[in-house]
């Protein structure tokens, strides 16, 4: 189990369990159930990349205590 | 119905407003709220109001998400938001929300996802997978250490097989010193036995021997045995013969071997222990004279590649393939020896080389490919006959074809002969003169040859009429004529013969008659063989001559005056005009009205002809203009060379005839008030209708006070001043009636005076 902390720049900051073998599309859910969003309309960036829902969160070497970038489409 | 629906519509409208109207009441509710919430958080400050607060946050913010995930979830986390909250208090406003892991694991059977997976329990998982099944195994390194003494025992325990292995082997052998019997040391006495044995048996055999001597000597083939075993002997002691020698390989080539030279030839070297090795002969000094050879040849450093190199035969005479980078060749496969086995008499005849370089020989010279190349021989400026019969020339560019018609074959040699003697003949009683027609075969010659192959083909015409004529003696000319305007030939433009002329019945079509008749299409008549039936066309042409006379009549200078080359009818007529013109006219008749008068004045002298001369000059030019043709102009072109008459060639040089021909061209302008202008003005005038503007008020005004004044002195008389002083002057002395005039300064007071003395 990890915890991440997902941090749009406009106020919504959240911190987010989940576990490695977790996809991206798994943890928007949360996000989304913790923020009140959408989770489609969630983009999960690190920098210029920006996280596919189908691969897991282990895959993408997100490790506990990171912090990703939360975006909206 | 359509109207029913909208209501419908309406209805609905008006209820989402209401439900909206309700939603915002709503907010507003909320809004009051939490304004309360604010002003209790001002007022007091405690850590309960505080967790109040955030728990209606909280809780707002999960029924906000639920509304829009459209999943029913509702948790409720009093308790557990306890502990989160206090650690975001701790952490700050801006930490964020986190849930705990129940609370995660909650929502996490909500959305369908597997519980969190807690560390501990993990790594009891971990714990427990066994260490083989695991997907990636450490493998510990390799030890070389280890390794190496391995080896080491490895190659020892094999060395002690091998041991072991050729022990056995060489056990079943029996050494010398051992020998099978070794009982026999042990007992003297058998050995002795045995020896005796042998001896015993010698002395048998002895016997034998002699007892089958005598018995051949008895039956008398003694002598017979004797030689055939004494000759075996014989051979027995030559033990080796040329006989032997069969198979062997002489390892150098046959050309090393010469004719009456005695070489020594030894085996070669070889591994002793080689198995198949075949024996074979050398020469030590050949061998050395080889190795000499070679080394001069590596010595002379020849180009690695030479393409230019002779190609190699090999013994049959064929080309040796040159394979690719065939020098490496030595060094990969070894170098290449010369050899040539010994034949079953234990000799190799030289002779089939000999004969296969004879074969070699004549092929060469049969001349498959012969490299010999045609004895070179000098360069001639002249074809030979013989090339200049196989030689063409590239044929001239064919003008386009231009349809003969019947009517063409009409001669019109009239004008041509005309041309040719001059003015002297006369009318359309000259006809007759026009069997003495230069021959059409001079002409010929004068014109262009263009090529040989053309003469051929005039040639060949020629000489096929002439054979037609011999065949059609009993048709008359006209019938061939009938025939030619029948089929109306094509011809090509380029050949010579185009007009139609008469030899000896036939019609023979001739460049200066087809010429004359491109100059003016008047119906002559030639001396063809179509003259009977153009009995009647005489006459029309007669007539016509005569009709033309007349017309000419009017203006007999024109003809004189016209172009040359355009106006040969013209000449022809004027000619005749000349010869039938009565010398007197008859003088006009001034009662016939104006132009009868206009016509004498002008008869007489009265009137100035020269403007008519202009004019009649101009109409020449222009019938000039109406009869050239673009293609008589091509044809003149064509035709300019092959012109006797060199002085009519080109524009360059004036026409003879027309010397007295001066025209005098002046152009003169008016203005609109009809004064004359000159050059720059006629300009200016121009220049300003081409540009649409003239020029400006002051220029106008300054030109025609310009004018004015030229006007003025063109009206001033020469003997007055040009204010007239004379005049005014005799005018006073007129009115004072004195002969003299008081001078006085100024003009007025030159009158007052005057006044005053009046």
């Amino acid at each position: 189990m990890l915890e991440v902390t997902c941090n749009d720049r406009l106020g919504k900051k959240v911190r987010v369990k989940c576990n490695e073998d977790d996809t991206i599309g798994d943890l928007k859910k949360l996000v989304a159930a913790q923020t009140g969003t959408r989770p489609e309309k969630i983009v999960i960036k690190k920098w210029y990349t920006v996280y596919k829902d189908h691969v897991t969160i282990g895959d993408y070497e997100i490790k506990d205590g990171m912090n990703l970038e939360l975006y909206y489409q | 119905m359509g109207s029913s629906k909208k209501h419908k519509e309406k209805d609905r409208d008006r209820d989402e407003k209401k439900r909206r109207h309700k939603d915002k009441e709503r907010d507003r509710d909320k809004d009051r709220e939490e304004k309360k919430h604010k002003r209790k958080r001002d007022r007091s400050r405690s850590r309960e109001r505080d967790r109040k607060k955030d728990e209606d946050r909280s809780r707002k913010r999960r029924r906000k998400s639920e509304s829009e995930e459209d999943i029913p979830v509702r948790i409720k986390q009093e308790k557990t938001e306890d502990t989160s909250t206090s650690k975001d208090a701790a952490g700050g406003a801006a930490a964020g929300m986190s849930l705990s892991i129940e609370e995660t694991n909650k929502l996490r059977v909500k959305l369908g996802l597997k519980p969190l997976e807690v560390d501990g329990e993990k790594k009891d998982e971990s714990a427990e997978v066994p260490y083989d099944k695991r997907e990636d195994v450490h493998k510990p390194a390799v030890n070389l250490a280890q390794e190496r003494k391995r080896e080491e025992i490895r190659q020892k325990m094999e060395m002690i097989k091998e041991k072991r292995r050729i022990n056995q082997k060489l056990n079943k052998v029996k050494s010398l010193a051992e020998d099978d019997d070794e009982d026999e040391l042990e007992c003297a006495i058998a050995w002795v036995q045995k020896s005796r044995k042998i001896e015993k048996e010698k002395e048998l055999a002895a016997k034998r021997a002699k007892l089958l001597e005598e018995m051949d000597e008895e039956f008398g083939i003694g002598e017979l045995v004797d030689d055939e075993f004494g000759s075996a002997d014989k051979r027995r002691q030559q033990a080796y013969t040329a006989k032997d020698l069969r198979g062997l390989r002489v390892e150098h080539s046959k050309e090393s071997f010469k004719e009456g030279r005695d070489i020594v030839l030894t085996l070669k070297d070889k591994d002793v222990l080689a198995e198949d090795g075949d024996d074979i002969l050398t020469n030590m000094n050949i061998i050395d004279y080889e190795k000499a050879a070679k080394n001069v040849e590596l010595k002379k450093k020849k180009a690695a590649y030479n393409p230019y190199a002779e190609p190699e035969f090999d013994e049959y005479g064929m080309v040796k393939q040159k394979e690719v980078l065939s020098k490496y060749d030595e060094e990969i496969e070894g170098e290449k020896k010369n050899s040539f086995m010994l034949g079953r008499s234990g000799g190799a005849s030289l002779n089939p080389e000999m004969e296969l370089e004879r074969i070699r020989q004549k092929l060469r010279q049969d001349g498959f490919d012969t490299l010999e190349v045609a004895a070179p021989t000098l360069a001639t400026e002249y074809y030979t006959h013989e090339e200049l019969t196989a030689f063409k020339k590239p044929k001239k560019k064919k003008r386009k074809l231009r349809k003969l018609k019947a009517d063409d074959l009409i001669p019109d040699e009239i004008d041509f002969s005309a041309r040719l003697q001059g003015a002297s003949t006369g009318g359309p009683d000259s006809i007759p003169l026009l069997t003495m027609l230069p021959e059409p075969e001079i002409e010929v010659d004068n014109t262009i040859l263009e090529d040989e192959a053309q003469l051929e083909l005039q040639m060949a015409l020629e000489k096929s009429r002439r054979v037609k004529l011999k065949k059609d003696n009993a048709k008359g000319a006209e019938k061939v004529a009938e025939v030619v305007s029948g089929t109306s030939i094509k011809e090509e433009p380029s050949t010579l013969t185009t007009t139609a002329a008469a030899i000896g019945g036939s019609i023979v079509l001739n460049s200066t008659s087809e010429f004359c008749r491109q100059l003016g299409d008047i119906p002559t008549y030639g001396a063809a063989g179509n003259r009977e039936e153009n009995e009647e066309e005489v006459l029309d042409f007669d007539k016509e001559d005569e009709e033309k006379q007349t017309m000419d009549d009017d203006e007999p200078e024109d003809s004189l005056q016209g172009w040359s080359r355009v106006n040969l009818e013209n000449e022809q007529t004027a000619n005749l005009i000349e010869d039938d013109a009565p010398i007197l006219e008859d003088e006009p008749q001034i009662a016939l009205g104006i132009a009868g008068a206009l016509k004498m004045a002008e008869k007489k002298g009265y009137l100035d002809k020269n403007d008519e001369k202009h004019r009649s000059s101009a109409s020449s030019h222009d019938s000039s203009g109406k009869n050239y043709t673009i293609e008589d102009k091509n044809y003149r072109d064509d035709d300019k060379h092959s012109r006797h008459d060199r002085i009519y060639r080109g524009p360059v040089v004036d026409f003879k005839e027309k010397d007295s021909y001066k025209p005098d061209v002046k152009v003169h302008y008016y203005d609109e008030t009809g004064r004359q202008l000159n050059a720059k003005e006629a300009f200016r005038v121009l220049s300003h209708r081409f540009h649409g503007k003239g020029s400006g008020k002051m220029k106008t005004e300054k030109r025609n006070k310009k004018v004015q004044d030229e006007l003025m002195m063109k009206q001033m008389s020469s003997t007055d001043t040009p204010l007239n002083t004379v005049a005014r002057l005799q005018e006073k002395q007129k009115l004072l009636q004195t002969p003299f005039l008081v001078l006085s300064g100024g003009g007025k007071t030159l009158e007052e005076s005057t006044m005053i003395k009046k």
